[in-house]
């Protein structure tokens, strides 16, 4: 009978969907991204010493005084990005807390900014990227708080 | 305002994905009207395949009613499928974080919710979806729902040009929005995003032993496959439950402006695509010209008020890129967001709503195109009365039936915004979750079910909707706002079908007059009947000098 037909249409249609959207297409893309761009498809892990410590793109408590801090107030409570002014503003204190030159801070804020539209609009900075590149480069202030791990 | 290079910018945004959709709507043509081309010779066995492992013949020419029934009975059947594994995710694989199953009405609401193109979600992805449920269950249902929105745009089109003697095979035009234009698509574009930071792991979540000593949950998960089919399919359904403001579904300007350009591709694409299957490409550029006309008018209404960077606003967006994706997102259907709405001013959540009840500015994917023919049919009866002609389309007499059928597509509206927000402040349901009786309590409810009923997705209470009464009363308004108007609209296509054409018709409808006509009408329209909920709600704030909530 048609409606029998009708089901069956619908019912096999429906399960090749679901096969194909929604497992060999994801896993396809799991498969493609994992081996082309390991480093993103990951989750942009930070890893020292072969340790996870956190993510570029998601924003952590950096409590400590020698490093610059995010906000956890905009909408993801994630947002690693704070805006340049603000880590200007941070630049003295992190400065005097590590010795480390204001010029060398302003600098390497500056190297780590960029604007929300490619070219125009708000200035930001990756306070996680912003961190990270200090522990790298002045490793006699930071090896304190890595050497916990 | 906005500044010169704010205007330069979205100038610039416009223009590529207008010459994208353009380029798009050729493709669209040659897949659903069967040019042969050489992707026939890898698709056309699978196709056939298809075809016979269902049992139904693609070439079978279905009355308007054959085609309404068989897409209601694909989209119900999915999503039950998907109202299974929510509910049942804690026994089925691929759940490493070991969530329990979802209670039986945020279930119901969710797969309601994303069979519909809405994907308002009274939950937090991350928090409450397996990677099963979100790849299999809702991740299904972004391609399906996207699916029949471009099946039924086509349907209505070929009903519409009166050339295909009806509105064609549901199932032909299914399966080939699949096999030839979502899944690639998406395949595509998730690769693309990934390359640009959004995860896409099967491991589970990572702990972290961050530098200052704590530890922290990595979560990843399938996202880019995911945000891929959200943005293409105007579907808006967040990965995770900040949604675009998540770091992880919207890392940087690039992925933002990426994922801002992909909502806007196909329901660019859609007039086009009309213009080419009624056989006069111009009577698709004034709907193009009309459509983008109104998504501008929202644009220029959100940025009255300088946007200025704050709370509930993500640092790397800015406030720019906040304020136009969020007008984007409820212009189109998606209803994605990359920051709180809580953190705009009123006029831009009044633009946000006048997307949602214009719906054709330019609406969903495939919806958004039978609204405007709604709007078009509407405007022609108006016109042809005040000229004292025979109301004619594309040479096609608009009938009596007609317009009773486009009237009910229009008032259904309304009315589901109106009874359900009335009932949600009545049964004290509206107090429950904290939105009190003045506008921004107001303004919160009503903007939840006009997301509903316009199968949106956005939403001012978010999780905090995740009751009883919320989960079915948005399911009811998701479910008729969304088959109602295509009910109606496939009804007028297929009658529209068998219509004798007069040539020299009496009204021209491919000139920039009407295209100014139609814009006027939709505004009226909409103003009109909408006027005392923007009045009580977002306008009523904006005078307080608050915001809206």
């Amino acid at each position: 009978m048609d409606i029998s037909n009708f089901l069956r249409g619908t019912l096999v249609i429906a399960a090749l969907a679901v096969i194909a959207c929604g497992l060999a297409y994801p896993v396809a893309v799991t498969a493609v991204a994992g081996t082309t761009f390991p480093f993103q498809a990951g989750g942009e892990q930070v890893i020292v010493n072969g340790t996870v410590v956190g993510s570029y793109l998601i924003a952590q408590n950096f409590s400590a005084p020698v490093f610059f801090h995010p906000h956890s107030g905009s909408a993801s409570g994630e947002d690693p990005a704070i805006t340049i002014e603000d880590a200007y503003a941070q630049v003295p204190g992190v400065s005097s807390m590590t010795g480390i030159p204001q010029s060398a801070l302003y600098m390497a804020v500056n190297e780590s900014s960029s604007y929300t539209v490619f070219f125009f609009d708000q200035q930001y900075v990756n306070v996680v990227g912003l961190n990270m590149y200090l522990i790298t480069h002045y490793p006699s202030v930071y090896s304190g708080y890595l050497s916990r791990k | 305002m906005a500044g010169a290079l704010e205007l330069i910018w979205l100038a610039f945004v416009w223009a590529t994905v207008i010459v994208s959709g353009w380029l798009l709507s050729t493709y669209l043509f040659s897949v659903y009207t069967g040019r042969k081309g050489r992707i026939d010779k890898v698709l056309g066995p699978v196709e056939g395949w298809i075809y016979r492992a269902a049992g139904v013949d693609p070439a079978k020419r279905m009355t308007w009613k054959e085609y309404m029934a068989s897409l209601l009975t694909l989209s119900l059947a999915m999503g039950a499928f998907a109202f299974i594994v929510l509910i049942g995710q804690a026994y089925l694989p691929l759940n490493p974080q070991h969530f329990p199953n979802m209670r039986w009405d945020l279930a119901l609401n969710t797969a309601v919710s994303f069979i519909t193109n809405t994907d308002l979600q009274h939950y937090a992805g991350e928090t409450a979806l397996s990677y099963l449920s979100q790849m299999a269950a809702v991740g299904t249902l972004q391609f399906v729902s996207a699916a029949v929105g471009l099946c039924v745009a086509v349907a209505v089109f070929r009903g519409f040009s009166g050339k295909y003697g009806g509105v064609g095979n549901f199932y032909y035009d299914f399966v080939r929005s699949l096999t030839r234009v979502l899944i690639p698509l998406s395949f595509a574009a998730a690769l693309l995003l990934a390359a640009l930071g959004l995860p896409q792991a099967l491991g589970g979540y990572i702990t972290a032993a961050t530098v200052g000593g704590g530890t922290q949950t990595i979560e990843v998960g399938p996202v880019a496959s995911f945000v891929s089919i959200m943005q293409l399919g105007t579907n808006g359904g967040g990965y995770y439950g900040a949604n675009a403001a998540s770091p992880y579904q919207n890392p940087s300007p690039a992925t933002n402006w990426l994922e801002m350009w992909m909502m806007i591709l196909f329901v660019t694409a859609m007039p086009f695509l009309f213009g080419r299957i009624v056989g006069n490409p111009r009577e698709g550029y004034m709907l193009l010209i009309a459509v983008y006309t109104l998504y501008a008018i929202n644009v220029a209404i959100a940025f009255i008020e300088t946007p200025q960077l704050g709370a509930g606003m993500e640092t790397r967006i800015g406030a720019f890129s906040s304020v136009l994706w969020t007008v984007t997102a409820t212009s189109t259907m998606t209803g994605s967001a990359n920051a709180s709405l809580s953190a705009f001013n009123p006029l831009v959540i009044l633009a946000a709503l006048m997307g949602m009840f214009t719906q054709a500015a330019p609406g969903g994917i495939g919806t958004g195109a039978i609204f405007l023919l709604l709007y078009v049919v509407v405007t022609v009866f108006i016109v042809g009365l005040m000229a004292g002609r025979t109301p004619e389309y594309l040479g096609a007499k608009i009938t009596p039936g007609d317009i009773k059928n486009a009237v009910i597509g229009f008032v259904s509206h309304p009315l589901l915004i109106l009874v359900p927000a009335a009932l949600a402040f009545s049964l004290g349901a509206a107090a429950s979750v904290g939105a009190g009786s003045g506008a921004a309590g107001f303004t919160s409810v009503m903007y939840e079910f006009a997301s509903a009923a316009s199968n949106n997705g956005s939403s001012m209470l978010g999780t905090a909707a995740n009751t009883v009464f919320f989960n079915l009363s948005t399911a009811a308004a998701m479910l008729l706002g969304r088959y109602i108007p295509i009910a109606v609209m496939l009804a007028i296509a297929g009658s529209m079908s068998r219509r004798v054409r007069a040539t020299g018709a009496s009204l021209k409808t491919d000139n920039l007059l009407f295209a100014c006509i139609l814009v006027a009408s939709i505004l009226v329209l909409v103003v009109l009947t909408f006027l005392p909920f923007f009045m009580l709600g977002p306008i009523l704030a904006a005078l307080q000098g608050l915001n809206a909530i």
